[in-house]
């Protein structure tokens, strides 16, 4: 991480002088800072302090019989026997989410520019992002009705396929598949939004001085929308590489049970079950600030590849 | 357009087999698009279904295409349910509000951050970042607001989510794409960052400036854990916060809370729930179509004959 | 937006910093004969004591206002009940609803911790870390000088069974109140008696029997449609207890499914650790594996959606299925006039004792009045005259002839049901403070007494079976049981679902209780053993001063 100032001014003199001068010359770029400023410190920043509580055994009913135990929270979440296979679960469920998942809202935005008749794009665009707005809650219900092992729509166009009766909601082998098409179907309407506004920012000319070149419509997409919206893709995808430890804790939790916990048990789910029995505020913050650490470790080493090849990063 | 001057003379069997080409995949195009969009509408058609069906057909559960004993009933109770209004005026105020404000400050920051120039903007990027990752949790945010007297106003429900940093960081990445030879040219003719950011950025960013209004928007209208957080008093419930209560008053959610004894009479239909999911829903629905005038082709190469 | 609601509920728990037991002094006995010595003792300490004159709460000059927390029930501010309440009391009742049960806990924390938005009086479910805490930091008021005052809900307790107070109270005093109490056992065997009728067959009295009838139902087309749709068993999914039948049948009983037993010899295992419970896994996994299961019932499914549905012929369920007046049941007889559930006896097993599943006689829901109200004994007093029997009845079913109407023979009609929608259009207030004191005797009238019989008879008959099962009364003190608590719990709902489904077999039983002891079964155990022994020597010394 480097201090992106521009270098294009030739200041002799010290470099504080020149800082100095180029942050004046800013002014009021600064300007344009500090409603944020504020707003950061304030609602973000003062609630962060708050973070210390992981590293106490906190008492919010009578703060000042809290006690200050260092890592001892953290040392308690790693002991547990359940962590590595929680961890790893999470991981697996996050990539998996990641590599199959990342791709389609692309291919679908890149597909829908393809269509010309606007009514149908805007009438498609808004059904096909209808279920992010369906709670999890809600998505769960259906899902497990078209699942159902009896008469359920899901299990008997399964059956038809593969010729077993398979109970998808309790089978280990099927049921991170159904977590991961699931969550597709669910986000991708709305991923592809994002897309859209980038692609409408694509200079047309460039796709016409291509077709006088005799470029089709699959050149033009791949060769000047897929690079136009590339900075879009590259910021997504190192924001969903900091998400590498939720795996999408309310989808889960409405949707396994006790047979399918060596699959899918998250890091998340399993904090909660642990939080019912034991209730322990400080342990699950230490839970939430250690997914925290390793999510911002990533971002930034991810955020370095990309600069390192060229391209924009977030930072 | 500008006029071309030299026109390259393309063989006609090679413009057949294109347009021929372009054609199926067209047609496969439009084909797709309807059967991706029938899929995923289904679970809201569903909602929709069950909403207007009779309780006692919903109570097995076996709702599929059309409504079973179809009625209005069920609507009609919804919107007997003052809460619900009180849901609509308290989430409205706060999405209007909430979306106005917060999308005016989240340009402002990614513009200024945009900027290579910035001295330290790197870190200051950073220190937007980490706020998207690390959160104070319950009770430093609940704290916060309490020492701030917000506790149950309707500012606890608008301030504490107004700038989010994923926001910021994707509406940088759409400032960073527009070319510096405008700013040059408006630099030129004496122009502050202010006054470029108001005058060339932002016109030139419609759908950039939709995008985060939508994300904003919904993040505000979808919001009920502020409600269960900072407010007490059941007349300034988001609508959401309502809806909520209702999905979470079942037998599963009863279970999982470790209530065991509870018999069956408490449970709120599956009817009322369908129904309040549609009420609650759909206003937010009606606004992207408004927006989606904004994501076309050109707004950026119109702006540059300005 | 989206990140941060994920990561604030991840990180929504609650605090424990207990640091010693409770229940380690003796309890402190309430009981009317000794209310004189308390009160005296009190006064002769020199705290601040209420005075032995009764507060006459009708005819109070000043108004109270009171912050009140509830979660079932009616919520809506201002209703008619509010009002007459208000009125009658002179005091000013704001309701403070709690956001639904996901999120409940959460906000109930936040009240108790925030001294500014502290109500009068709070309501909680489970929360023991939470209450120990409470008790300790002083938010909680003493009531016990109180129960000695004002005796109604006091008598109606002791009535049900002087155990529920005793689990109410702690070493020092009485900080909560019970809430709810729910009927010493509330499920009862249903059969389908039109699909035996239909297959000549009688209502099964022993486990065998039942088995027979099962295949029968699943295999034999009974209800004539001739199509293969019938399962015999079904039930609530992913819920041990709609295999009661075989639970209670096998061996000596002791194989439950949640709780620990206490054995012939005094020592204590683990319910689902007993040989016991290896006899009920195989049998029921080769049930399922029969298919005289539903399939279903390994998915957490809806235990109302399952009945509406039918398709099943027999289930474990409540008795309040029986009451005429249950919606699940009016529509699954809406679609399905011919069919017929009626409540057996439970089936006999091996030891020829049948036994319904005894609920717990504790509380399952408590109420207290915190320091932050102005007058507790007021408040207290208040509450108590609104348990009088005609009182509850005027809050909980509203006014004689127009919510309700009392028939000459001693039954009752319900006009206006507590959640119908007129109690809610028109905001009368039926069901508000559902869960802040409730009656289940004669002033519970929505109760047919026919069900009220069941309720009885189902009491009887699982009084066995509750004095071998282990209650906590403060599952708080339990400091390494709750700390391998989710890990055992874990290993033993993936073992015996999948065995039940298919997926792993009985014959890794040794394996399954190796699992549990390498979890740290052994020394939850003996935790168990020293902890809940000294309780059954306090419960027994509370007991003989009643």
């Amino acid at each position: 991480m480097k201090l992106s100032s521009d270098k294009s001014l030739k200041g002799r003199g010290s470099d504080r002088k020149t800082i100095w001068r180029d942050m004046v010359r800013c002014r009021w770029l600064y300007f344009l800072l500090i409603p944020a400023i504020i707003y950061f410190f304030i609602f973000k920043y003062i609630p962060i302090y708050g973070l210390r509580i992981a590293f106490m055994d906190y008492n919010q009913y009578a703060p000042e019989k809290s006690i200050w135990v260092g890592v001892d929270q953290f040392i308690k979440l790693f002991t547990k026997k359940s962590f590595i296979p929680v961890l790893w679960n999470t991981i697996k469920i996050s990539l998996l989410k990641l590599l199959c998942g990342f791709p389609v809202p692309i291919i679908l935005a890149l597909m829908m520019n393809e269509i010309k008749s606007v009514k149908f794009k805007k009438i498609s665009q808004t059904l096909l992002y209808l279920p992010h707005f369906i709670s999890w809650a809600i998505m769960a219900g259906i899902i497990m009705t078209l699942l159902d092992p009896t008469n359920g729509l899901i299990t008997g166009i399964i059956q038809k396929i593969t010729g077993q009766s398979v109970m998808v909601l309790t089978d280990t082998k099927w049921f991170v598949p159904m977590l991961i098409v699931t969550d597709i179907y669910k986000g991708m309407g709305w991923g592809t939004i994002v897309y859209f506004a980038a692609i409408s920012g694509v200079d047309p000319q460039l796709y016409e001085a291509v077709a006088i070149d005799g470029a089709g419509k699959w050149k033009q997409a791949i060769h000047i929308t897929l690079p136009g919206i590339m900075p879009s893709i590259i910021v997504m995808f190192i924001m969903n590489c900091g998400n590498i430890l939720n795996a999408g804790f309310e989808q889960i939790f409405m949707l396994y049970s006790a047979q399918v916990y060596s699959v899918a048990d998250i890091i998340d789910t399993y904090v909660y079950r642990i939080g019912i029995v034991q209730s322990d505020y400080s342990f699950s913050t230490a839970a939430g600030m250690f997914k925290s650490v390793v999510a911002f470790i990533l971002i930034l080493v991810v955020n370095s590849i990309a600069k390192k090849t060229g391209n924009e990063g977030i930072i | 357009m500008a006029g071309k001057t030299e026109v390259k003379i393309i063989p006609k069997s090679n413009r057949i087999k294109r347009s021929k080409a372009e054609w199926l995949f067209a047609i496969f195009n439009y084909l797709f698009f309807i059967f991706v969009t029938l899929m995923v509408v289904y679970p809201f058609w569903h909602v929709i279904m069950t909403s207007l069906s009779s309780v006692e057909a919903t109570a097995k559960g076996g709702i599929f295409l059309w409504p079973k004993g179809f009625n209005l009933d069920t609507y009609g109770k919804v919107f007997k349910n003052a809460q619900i209004w009180s849901g609509y005026f308290t989430t409205i105020i706060v999405t209007l509000t909430g979306t106005a404000l917060g999308t005016l400050f989240t340009a402002t920051t990614a513009y200024a951050l945009s900027k290579k120039r910035l001295p330290f903007g790197g870190i200051l990027m950073l220190l937007v970042l980490f706020t998207m990752i690390f959160n104070g949790g319950m009770i430093p945010n609940y704290l916060l607001i309490k020492n701030l007297n917000l506790l149950n106003t309707r500012w606890a429900l608008i301030l504490p989510g107004l700038v989010s940093a994923y926001n910021v960081i994707i509406m940088k990445s759409f400032f960073q794409s527009i070319p510096d030879s405008l700013e040059e040219s408006a630099r030129i003719d004496g122009a502050n960052d202010v006054i470029i950011f108001i005058k060339i950025a932002i016109p030139l960013s419609k759908a950039t400036v939709a995008v985060i209004a939508l994300f904003t928007a919904v993040g505000y209208w979808n919001d009920f854990f502020s409600t269960v957080l900072y407010i007490n008093d059941s007349t300034k419930w988001a609508l959401q916060a309502v809806l909520r209560y209702m999905l979470t008053n079942t037998n599963q959610a009863m279970q999982a809370a470790g209530v065991s004894v509870i018999s069956a009479s408490n449970v709120t239909a599956a009817t009322i729930k369908s129904a309040s999911v549609v009420v609650a829903t759909v206003p937010i629905l009606i606004v992207y179509p408004f927006l989606q005038k904004y994501f076309v082709q050109g707004v950026m190469v119109g702006g540059v004959k300005g | 937006m989206k990140k941060k609601s994920a990561l604030i509920l991840a990180a929504g728990m609650m605090a424990a910093a207990l640091l010693a037991g409770c229940g380690d002094a003796g309890s402190k006995e309430v009981s009317n004969n000794t209310s004189k010595e308390i009160s005296s003792e009190a006064d002769a300490s020199g705290e601040a004591a209420a005075s032995s004159e009764l507060i006459d709460v009708l005819n109070q000059e000043d108004t109270m206002s009171m912050a009140i927390v509830c979660l079932q029930g009616h919520t809506q501010p201002d209703s008619s009940t509010e009002k007459w309440m208000e009125e009658r009391y002179n005091i000013d009742i704001t309701v403070i609803a709690l956001p639904g049960w996901t999120d409940a806990k959460a906000k109930i924390q936040l009240l108790m911790a925030d001294e500014k938005a502290r109500p009068d009086i709070i309501w909680w479910w489970d929360m023991d870390a939470d209450f120990a805490q409470w008790k300790d930091a002083g938010l909680l008021v003493d009531v016990s000088v109180y129960m000695n005052k004002y005796t109604n809900m006091v008598d109606y307790y002791n009535a049900q069974d002087p155990a529920i107070l005793f689990f109410a109270s702690s070493a020092d005093g009485i900080y909560r109140i019970p809430g709810d109490v729910s009927e010493p056992c509330c499920e009862t065997l249903l059969i389908r008696q039109d699909w035996l009728d239909n297959l000549n067959l009688e209502v099964p009295t022993t486990l065998d029997e039942l088995e027979d009838v099962l295949y029968a139902f699943t295999y034999d087309d009974p209800d004539g449609n001739g199509i293969d749709d019938t399962y015999g068993l079904g039930g609530d999914g992913y819920d041990f207890r709609s295999f009661w039948p075989w639970i209670q049948g096998a061996g000596t009983g002791r194989g439950h499914y949640d709780k620990f037993v206490m054995n012939e010899d005094g020592s204590y295992t683990m319910g689902a650790a007993t040989d016991d419970a290896k006899i009920w896994l195989e049998r029921v996994s080769k049930l399922y594996a029969d298919g005289v299961i539903t399939p279903n019932i390994t998915q957490d499914t809806d235990r109302d959606e399952e009945m509406a549905n039918g398709g099943f012929g027999v289930t474990y369920s409540w008795i309040t299925y029986n009451n005429p007046s249950n919606a699940i049941m009016t529509s699954f007889y809406a679609s399905n006039p011919d069919a017929k559930w009626v409540p057996v006896d439970m089936v006999a097993g091996d030891n020829g004792n049948p036994q319904e599943d005894a609920a717990t006689v504790a509380a399952w829901c408590y109420f207290g009045i915190t320091t932050n109200c102005s007058n507790p004994e007021r408040a207290y007093a208040i509450w108590d005259d609104m348990a009088a029997p005609e009182n509850y009845v005027r809050k909980r079913f509203g006014i004689e002839g127009e919510h309700y109407i009392a028939n000459a023979d001693g039954t009752y009609e319900i006009v206006i049901a507590g959640d119908s929608n007129e109690n809610s259009e028109q905001n009368i207030g039926l069901k508000l403070f559902q869960d802040l004191f409730s009656r289940k005797d004669e002033c519970n009238i929505e109760n047919t007494t026919a069900t009220s019989a069941l309720f009885e008879k189902a009491k009887e008959n699982s009084r066995d079976i509750y004095s071998i099962m282990i209650e906590k009364k403060d599952p708080n003190a339990y400091v390494i049981g709750n700390e391998y608590g989710t890990d055992i719990g874990d290993i033993k709902l993936a073992y015996f679902w999948s065995v039940i489904g298919g997926t792993d077999t009985i014959d890794n039983w040794d394996k399954y209780i190796s699992d549990l002891k390498a979890a740290g079964l052994e020394e939850v155990t003996a935790e168990l053993t020293e902890i809940y022994n000294k309780q059954l020597e306090e419960k027994a010394m509370y007991l003989s001063v009643e």
